[in-house]
């Protein structure tokens, strides 16, 4: 059927020609009069509003306006669905009357895809704006073509600066790095994480992660780069951290030994194998009573723990048992250590084995107490031994006697024979006085050759008397120091608690006094304190 | 007693996009100019009335149809510029 009026009238060549164009022209075409009724339509009108050609076929369309630039029209499809056309619209004259002329090109699908586009943009555009990692598209020579707020961040140059700088300029790689990466981009291959150090512009070294892709054109050749970089430097300064806290874990003389929160040994360091003997395989999984010495009461662990509960650490000594059975001494130190929610997830116990100490602690108390040479009590242990006989004597109410004992012309030896020969003297002598007393009785030196014994518990002076007798005789036979026989004498005081005093000062004085009178009387003698001089006399050998 | 309003339009849109907004501003833009206090601009969303739309044969939009004064007439297209209206809706001598 024909479609149109215009060239019913013309059926000649040019009207032909254009009944064949209209015809079959891609854009839509609507010839109208004055008052918007069409007089002509072509079949592409009817395929952009889906309706048949009948329905504009002197039907009124409308005036349509289009000045200069072509208009954009929503078309109402007959089907309900809306289409987009571009309309542009001239004048003509047809016999002699005015009409208008509106040529319709559907946009439809370049609109959506447009907005499509535009969407897709946008998110792109978001997504790029809010990812904390940094983003840049890069073009083939590797300069800034785009770049997000993260990457401005870890370059620490802005958007502007950043634009058509290379990736050399932003940052600085180790060559070698950057040479790799652009010999895989340049293979069309990608890199995927590839951990890189650079420094940020104001010259501090970041560590950062590189992802980078090429874009490739329709042929295949890149295009453009697109990369994504991640601030690494908190994870590698993490992972620093951890082994360095590793090394130390491991190297440390202090023993460690974690468990969870029940107690269960977690793990425990070189150091602890050392010290216990126990293997890391046999010590984790099981609990620290393994270490137990036995040495330690019920309340002593409640009192751990209650510490441990209610203020997180205890620190003290504790006696624990090697795997060999030995008992010592350490010092320790346990923390609890809590959780991101304040839950107690592990307790450190941090000691070391303090036996040396103890031993040395032993050393220096005998140091104190002790004359190094003959390591016999010195002044102030005898001080502390007779005050507490003199305290028992006067509970029990007995006699104590308190002997000064000072060898004669020891002084001759030293000088004669040398301080070591004096020395050996010295020693042999305190070996033969204490071979003459009682195992309750002390002997001590006070220095040079002057020595104290205190007698708890005598009957009679007399039986001090007799003591210094005991004494003087062992000294008869001589010493063989150093191949020479050397022979000293002792002169001895003797003072008797209660009768000569009841302080110690003033029974030390009266002995003194007394050992100076035997002096006076010839040496290698005894003198009882001279209140009862008269009664017991002095003996001389 | 007559009415002071003289002329009645009535625009066809679709929805509110920028098209529609921008047909919408103009032909206020117009109306204030020539017909201060004497026009009614009714604006139709083809969407939400496609029953009215359908009678009244809209095929595209937007359209504009000037109901009073008659004789009346109808325009399609871009309505920016204000002679082209005019002469589109018939008042303006040409």
């Amino acid at each position: 059927m024909s479609t149109n009026l215009i060239f019913e009238d013309a059926p000649d060549l040019a009207g032909s020609l254009f009944k064949n164009i209209v015809e079959h022209a891609s854009d839509g075409i609507l010839v109208v009069d004055y008052d918007g009724y069409v007089m002509l339509s072509n079949p592409a009108i009817a395929a952009i509003f889906q309706r048949h050609q009948d329905e504009f076929q002197g039907k009124l369309f409308g005036f349509p306006i289009a000045t200069g630039a072509p208009v954009e029209i929503d078309i109402l499809r007959k089907d309900g669905l809306l289409a987009t056309a571009e309309m542009r619209v001239s004048e003509a004259y047809w016999e002699r009357e005015r009409v208008y002329i509106a040529i319709l090109r559907d946009i439809t699908e370049r609109k959506q895809l447009e907005t499509a586009l535009r969407l897709a943009q946008e998110e792109f555009a978001t997504l790029c704006h809010c990812a904390p990692l940094g983003m840049l598209a890069l073009r083939t020579d590797w300069r800034v073509k785009l770049a997000n707020p993260a990457a401005e961040s870890i370059f620490g140059w802005n958007g502007d600066e950043m634009m058509g700088s290379t990736f050399l300029d932003l940052s600085v790689p180790l060559m070698q790095d950057l040479t790799e990466m652009k010999q895989v981009i340049q293979r069309g291959k990608s890199i995927m994480g590839k951990e890189i150090r650079h420094l940020r512009r104001d010259g501090t070294p970041v560590d950062i992660s590189v992802s980078a892709a090429p874009v490739l054109d329709e042929a295949g050749r890149a295009a453009g780069i697109m990369c994504i970089v991640e601030d690494i430097s908190h994870r590698v300064r993490d992972a620093e951290r951890l082994r360095l806290s590793g090394k130390i874990f491991e190297n440390t003389q202090e023993c460690i030994l974690v468990t969870d929160a029940e107690g269960v040994i977690f793990s425990v360091n070189p150091a602890f194998v050392a010290v216990t003997g126990f293997t890391s395989e046999e010590a984790v999984g099981r609990k620290p009573t393994l270490l137990n010495s036995g040495r330690h009461d019920k309340a002593f662990y409640a009192e751990m723990w209650h510490s441990l509960i209610a203020y997180g650490q205890w620190r003290g000594e504790i006696w624990n048992r090697r795997k060999n059975g030995e008992i010592y001494p350490e010092w320790i130190n346990i923390s609890a250590i809590h959780d991101a929610h304040g839950k107690v997830s592990h307790y450190v116990a941090v000691f070391s084995d303090i036996s040396k100490v103890k031993e040395n602690e032993a050393r220096l108390q005998r140091l104190a107490d002790f004359d190094l040479l003959t390591g016999l009590p010195n002044r102030f242990l005898f001080q502390d031994h007779a005050e507490l006989a003199l305290a028992q004597a006067a509970r029990n109410g007995k006699q104590v006697a308190i002997l000064f004992l000072d060898l004669d012309h020891f002084k001759t030896i030293n000088d004669s024979f040398g301080h070591r020969a004096g020395d050996q003297v010295l020693i042999e002598v305190a070996r033969r006085l204490d071979g003459c007393l009682r195992a309750s009785d002390t002997l001590a030196r006070f220095g040079g050759d002057e020595f104290n014994a205190v007698l708890p518990d005598i009957d009679t002076p007399a039986a001090a008397a007799s003591v210094a007798e005991k004494i003087i005789a062992s000294l008869s036979t001589p010493f063989l120091i150093e191949g020479q026989a050397l022979q000293v004498g002792i002169s001895i005081g003797i003072a008797i608690y209660p009768r000569d005093g009841v302080q110690i000062d003033a029974l030390a004085l009266a002995a003194d006094a007394a050992m100076y009178q035997a002096k006076e009387q010839g040496r290698n003698s005894y003198r009882i304190f001279a209140s009862d001089a008269a009664l017991f006399g002095t003996r001389e050998r | 007693m007559e009415s002071k309003t003289q002329y009645h339009l009535k625009l066809f849109v679709v929805g509110s996009s920028p098209r529609t907004e921008q047909a919408i501003a103009s032909l206020k833009r117009i109306c204030e100019d020539e017909f201060p206090g004497c026009y009614e601009l009714v604006v139709i969303d083809v969407l939400s009335q496609p029953a009215l739309a359908e009678e009244m044969k809209i095929l595209a939009t937007p359209t504009l149809i000037k109901e009073r004064p008659l004789p009346a007439r109808r325009i399609i297209g871009d309505f920016s510029d204000k002679e082209s209206v005019l002469a589109g809706m018939g008042l303006l001598v040409r």
